[in-house]
């Protein structure tokens, strides 16, 4: 078949099993049964499910060995000489390297755990560091050998197109770039660091289309430039507005990969990345503290340069808002029924919050505007689980609604008996919506069995 | 071998260079240098060990009555001129903020280091030690605070690399 479908593999193993009854029952024949087994590459499950047990069970190991490895050295260290130690730890390094490529590249008779030396090797390289370091008793910042292990780590990773190494890779450098702002750069304004490390991560993610290692990039990239917006702007309104970008930027991002770029997993990653910055950050903003704190923080830090700032603020409103829309209704296709639900909600919830952020309204209407951004996130979430009838995002739209309701009865001091009302009130509706949900799940369901039963259009 | 093999050679070769540049600077100075012997002592007399390595501090590493020594202006290299004393260790005569002369290292000794608010630091206050000699060299540090040296070497450009630590009559090398 040309038209290869991703399918997850669970979705896999159950139809395997149900494949299985329906050639009993005589739903299915066995040529049809043997197409669909082709299509889903169904006899391949086993063998997968064995692969991915054997990679854990070789990254353990390797793990276990590189313990053991530095531990024999380290414990031997007294009675080796200098020049002994370092051909040792070398040794060991360029050994797990070149077994490990052998048995993956070369040979190709054991390729998993092939790759599980090479890791190893990278792992041995990163404790190499710190016991050269030891040898030749020098002295330098902790995080400057996690830098030089990144290096190495990334050049394997590019080498063998190895996502384990890429891993290694953006975590080391995330802890160097942690000890080096903590350790006197808090001053300093915006590092290279977040731009530097998306753009050597990201041909590797369209590459081997890694997602676990997109998500860890993508939180390396989130985080760092938090930080560095944060220190740069040292005030709360910048560190929201860096917030608001963050998560327009991965919202974006992730809905032209899910429409337009075939890299689904890119897509749902960042959707949900961006979806979580808008929502944490619309969340603390819809607190009066936290409102007061950047009403007048604009007033107190920017004094005569307020109208600029307020002019800078409403270009990037309408800037950001235009891009997303441009971006978002740029896409030829809105068949996808989560995105397209989820999209016009969430444009509204980033325009609220940007607006919110801007803090010129004063400090009740941007607790209002953070509120209603949150609002509109959670409409989002429950419009398109609705839409797409799935539970996951439904329940977590309600969960949102709860939470934020709690919050604000627990922030405002009202009366214990209106508080018990509003409580009731909310729980009761989110139960009353939960039945609703589960009812029209189960018609939609039901329908479309019947449907194709009679062999109409699903 | 094929474009493949070459890739993960180059990349284990990236590794390697790493590992390499690592101890470089200090090999050199190993090589290189002239040998010298400071006075030094653990920095927190209660707490010697931190975990597998002593912290030192040396004489030089005050160099508040130093001749040319300001702690004024932005923090950077400093240059500190040494000359053997009576008994045995080397102490610093002047500082310098111009880095010295290439022929300077032939007619006397100087070190590089990082300027701090009342000295310098050299890169070498740090003596890593092996598992179970800790309680040994700890002993050995209390008992003979005042008799505590540590062999260096510096090259021509001042930089310095540890050898040895002498406590009392004994040497320490690892």
């Amino acid at each position: 078949m040309g038209t290869e479908r991703k399918a997850t593999r669970r979705f896999r193993s159950a139809l395997q099993e149900e494949l299985r009854l329906w050639r009993a029952e005589g739903i299915v024949s066995d040529d049809q049964a043997k197409t669909l087994e082709r299509r889903y590459a169904l006899g391949e499950l086993a063998a997968e499910g064995t692969s991915l047990l054997m990679t854990v069970i070789y990254t353990i190991g390797a793990l276990l060995i590189a313990g053991g490895v530095i531990s024999f050295i380290a414990a031997h260290w007294t009675f080796i000489p200098k020049p002994a130690k370092v051909a040792l730890l070398l040794a060991a390094m360029i050994g797990a390297h070149g077994s490990g490529y052998w048995l993956w590249r070369v040979r190709g008779s054991k390729p998993k755990l092939g790759h599980a030396l090479v890791i190893l090797g990278t792992l041995i390289f990163g404790a190499n560091i710190g016991l050269m370091a030891q040898i030749f008793h020098i002295e330098s910042h902790y995080y400057n050998g996690f830098l030089a292990w990144s290096l190495g780590a990334a050049a394997v990773a590019y080498a063998l197109g190895s996502a384990p190494n890429a891993v290694i890779a953006i975590a080391t450098s995330f802890i160097w770039y942690c000890g080096w702002k903590s350790d006197y750069h808090f001053e300093h304004a915006l590092s290279l660091y977040p731009p530097l490390i998306a753009a050597c991560g990201l041909p590797f993610i369209y590459w081997r289309k890694a997602g676990f290692t997109y998500l860890l990039l993508a939180l390396a990239v989130s985080i760092s430039f938090l930080m560095d917006v944060g220190a740069a702007t040292d005030s709360f309104q910048g560190w929201m507005l860096g917030g608001a970008a963050l998560a327009l930027l991965l919202t974006a991002y992730g809905a032209w990969h899910r429409v337009v770029h075939p890299l689904p997993e890119i897509g749902v990653v960042s959707l949900w990345l961006g979806g979580i910055a808008l929502a944490t950050f619309a969340y603390l903003l819809s607190f009066g503290e936290m409102a007061h704190s950047l009403t007048r923080e604009i007033w107190r830090h920017y004094g005569d340069q307020a109208d600029l700032f307020l002019i800078v603020g409403a270009f990037c409103v309408v800037a950001m808002a235009g891009l997303s829309f441009a971006i978002l209704s740029a896409m030829e296709s809105w068949r996808d029924p989560v995105l397209r639900r989820y999209s016009l909600p969430l444009m509204a919830g980033m325009a609220l919050f940007l607006l919110a952020v801007s803090g010129w309204t004063g400090q009740m209407a941007t607790v209002f505007l953070a509120n209603l951004a949150c609002l509109a996130l959670g409409v989002g979430l429950i419009w398109s689980g609705v839409a797409a009838e799935r539970r996951s995002l439904f329940w977590l739209g309600a969960a949102f609604f709860a939470l934020l309701i709690l919050s604000r009865f627990l922030e405002y001091r009202t009366g214990l008996m209106l508080k018990a009302v509003a409580f009731l009130a909310c729980g009761a509706g989110v139960i009353y919506g939960g039945i609703k949900f589960e009812g029209y799940l189960r018609v939609r369901r039901a329908a479309r069995a019947l449907r194709s039963t009679e062999g109409g259009p699903a | 071998m094929t474009r493949k093999h070459w890739l993960f050679l180059l990349a284990v070769l990236v590794q390697t260079a790493i590992l390499a540049v690592v101890p470089a600077s200090r090999i050199h100075t190993l090589m290189t240098g002239r040998t010298i012997f400071l006075k030094t002592a653990p920095v927190d007399p209660y707490d010697i060990m931190a975990g597998y390595y002593v912290t030192l501090r040396y004489e030089i590493g005050n160099l508040s009555k130093v001749p040319g020594y300001s702690n004024e202006g932005v923090e950077g290299p400093v240059y500190i001129f040494l000359t053997e004393g009576s008994d045995g260790a080397w102490q610093a005569t002047r500082v310098d903020k111009k880095k010295p002369a290439a022929d300077a290292a032939s007619k006397g000794v100087f070190i590089q280091g990082t300027r701090t608010w009342n000295g310098a630091l050299y890169g070498i206050e740090r003596y890593y030690i092996p598992e179970g000699k800790g309680q040994e060299i700890e002993e050995a540090l209390r008992k003979h605070r005042n008799e505590t040296r540590v062999e260096v070497r510096v090259d021509s450009s001042g930089h310095a690399a540890l050898v040895s630590l002498h406590i009392g009559s004994k040497v320490y090398e690892y």
